[in-house]
């Protein structure tokens, strides 16, 4: 874990919008995406995230209440910036690490141009650890200590 | 491997000890495929540090949850059905309700949540639960003890066990 590169953990996918997308728009690509979060570019750039967190702490309650008003306010409003960012040259524990100290569960990837490849989110990594232990998480018997007294099929 | 029955040390493998003729078939068939002994398998849940459950009944309001969200930096909230756990509702719920366009003070939790979450009981192995966040997208499990809700296994609690 600690030498696994982020490159190495697969495509991750970022839901995205451009900068100048209401908070409608934001939240209905939030719900389609299925990632808990929606990147905001400019060009190639990634400038602020819109995650379902944001919905629940950052929306007023007219905002909250009035549909209305979510199609006439621009989600740069209410988005969090600048987003939280990781090459995908560096390493999982780093990616972690970030996640657990600073309480974030969506890093932006970038490459070296600070151009957009990706997003890596808490569930991901969740993922790739359950996939790194595949005996132990998938193919675990009802109980730990239990052993089969007789072979399969007997 | 060593008989259970006279002691006998028999070679691995064999199907009758050599000594008394029990039948050793698959008694030895997981000790090859992982070791019982390996801490991510073998600690319980409630070795890693749990989240005091946030809770609502079933008739108050999304709203309600939401600002109950918002003072305890939680992301999600158990539904409870008087004592029992009926359902939770996620941040992905209260996005799901906005979204749709319905007005949240306006929206009941029951109609809201994501009913009967799958739980699991404070001596089951933490194994368990990397398994069914990763395999299910879970962030959050509620952990019962003797049926009762005791607490909130979080995926950002299990990540730090991992770093340890």
């Amino acid at each position: 874990m600690r030498d696994t590169s982020v490159l190495e953990m697969g495509p991750l996918p970022a839901p995205r919008l451009a900068i100048t997308a209401t908070l409608h728009q934001a939240l209905q690509m939030l719900v389609r995406g299925r990632r808990g979060a929606v990147v905001l570019i400019d060009g190639l750039r990634p400038v602020g995230v819109f995650t379902e967190r944001d919905v629940v702490n950052r929306l007023s309650e007219d905002l909250l209440r009035n549909p209305e008003q979510r199609r006439i306010t621009p989600v740069r409003e209410v988005m969090s910036f600048p987003p939280v960012t990781i090459r995908r040259q560096q390493t999982l524990a780093e990616a972690m690490e970030i996640m657990v100290e600073r309480s974030f569960r969506h890093l932006v990837l970038v490459d070296r141009e600070e151009n957009l490849r990706g997003m890596m989110t808490s569930g991901d990594v969740v993922q790739f650890v359950t996939d790194l232990f595949p005996e132990e998480t998938v193919n675990l018997p009802p109980r730990l200590r239990q052993r089969f007294q007789t072979p399969e099929g007997a | 491997m060593r008989c259970p029955a006279c002691g006998h040390d028999n070679i691995a493998g064999v199907d009758l000890c050599e000594s008394c003729g029990m039948d050793l078939a698959g008694l030895d068939v997981h000790g090859s495929s992982f070791d019982p002994a390996d801490p991510l398998l073998t600690q319980p849940i409630s070795g890693v540090a749990l989240e005091e459950p946030l809770t609502r009944p079933m008739d108050a309001t999304v709203a309600d949850a939401v600002r109950l969200m918002q003072e305890r930096s939680e992301g999600c909230v158990f539904v409870m059905d008087g004592e029992r756990l009926a359902g939770v509702l996620t941040e992905r719920d209260v996005t799901r309700v906005i979204s749709r366009g319905l007005d949240p003070t306006r929206t009941k939790l029951d109609r809201a949540m994501t009913p009967e979450p799958m739980r699991l009981r404070e001596e089951d192995p933490l194994a368990w639960a990397l398994h069914r966040m990763g395999v299910d997208g879970y962030r959050h499990i509620p952990v019962t003890r003797e049926g009762g809700l005791r607490g909130v296994l979080s995926a950002r609690s299990v990540l730090r066990r991992l770093l340890d």
